[in-house]
C-alpha cells in the first residue's frame, strides 16, 4: 500500500503560510512546492520563504507509522 | 524527504498589473469571497465605496463596512503594479480596520491554498480554530 501524500497549509492572521508536506518521495515536495506557488501566484497570492525545514528520518518514520503505510520506497538522503 | 516551509504572503494580482481587467483576474472572485465571508461574521456589509470622518465619500474596488467602523474599509488593487492596498479613515475605528485586514488576508490565503490543491487533485478540508484566541485556519489536502 501506497503511502498518502499530504500537504497541510495553517493560515495565520494577514495570510501567514506555514506549508508541511509529508509522504513525498526524494525531493518531490520541493517540486510539489513549485506547483502550489505557482498556483498561488497565479490567484494573486505572491509568497516569499521565511524558513525552510527538511524531515528528518525520524519524523519522516513517525509519519509511515502514523499512516499504517507498509512498502514505502527506501530514499538515499 | 518532505519538509516544513513557512511564508510570508503578499496580495498581488499580476494579470491587472499587466493591463487585464480587474473582475477577469482569477484572484478577484476570491477576494470577494474573503470579504464577503468577513461581513457575515462582523455582520457587516459590502459595498462599493467608504467615507472618511467628514462624510466625504471615496470609491474603491471593494469595500466593507460593519458595526464599529462606519466608514468602511476599503480595497483597491493597483491597476499599475497589481497590489492590493486598504483604506480607512485612521480617525475612526483603526484597531478594527486592521483586524479586518488580517481577516480578509487570511480569508483569502486559506481560500487561494484551498483551491490551488483541488486543481493539483488532493481532496481538501478546511478547519478553523482558535487556539490561544489567534484565529487559524488549517487546510488539508490528501491524494
Amino acid at each position: 500500500m501506497e503511502m498518502a501524500e499530504r500537504v497541510r497549509v495553517t493560515v495565520g492572521p494577514r495570510g501567514l503560510l506555514e506549508v508541511e508536506f509529508s509522504g513525498f518521495c526524494g525531493e518531490d515536495c520541493l517540486e510539489e512546492e513549485r506547483q502550489l506557488r505557482a498556483r498561488l501566484e497565479q490567484m494573486g497570492l505572491s509568497m516569499r520563504v521565511t524558513r525552510r525545514t527538511m524531515k528528518d528520518e525520524e519524523q519522516i518514520a513517525a509519519e509511515t507509522d502514523r499512516s499504517g503505510s507498509h512498502g514505502r520506497v527506501p530514499v538515499d538522503y | 524527504m518532505s519538509e516544513i516551509a513557512s511564508f510570508e504572503t503578499e496580495v498581488v494580482f499580476r494579470r491587472v498589473a499587466a493591463g487585464g481587467a480587474l473582475e477577469e483576474d482569477p484572484g478577484w472572485a476570491l477576494l470577494r469571497d474573503a470579504v464577503a465571508a468577513v461581513a457575515r461574521e462582523r455582520r457587516g456589509q459590502v459595498t462599493g465605496a467608504v467615507r472618511d470622518y467628514f462624510g466625504r465619500v471615496h470609491a474603491c474596488d471593494l469595500a466593507l463596512t460593519v458595526p464599529g467602523l462606519p466608514g468602511g474599509l476599503g480595497l483597491e488593487v493597483s491597476r499599475e503594479d497589481g497590489r492590493l492596498r486598504f483604506l480607512y479613515d485612521p480617525y475612526e475605528g483603526a484597531d478594527l480596520a486592521e483586524e479586518l485586514q488580517a481577516e480578509i488576508l487570511q480569508n483569502f490565503s486559506a481560500l487561494a491554498v484551498g483551491r490551488a490543491l483541488a486543481e493539483l487533485h488532493y481532496e481538501v478540508e478546511l478547519e478553523e480554530g482558535r487556539p490561544g484566541g489567534r484565529r487559524v485556519i488549517v487546510v488539508r489536502g490528501t491524494r
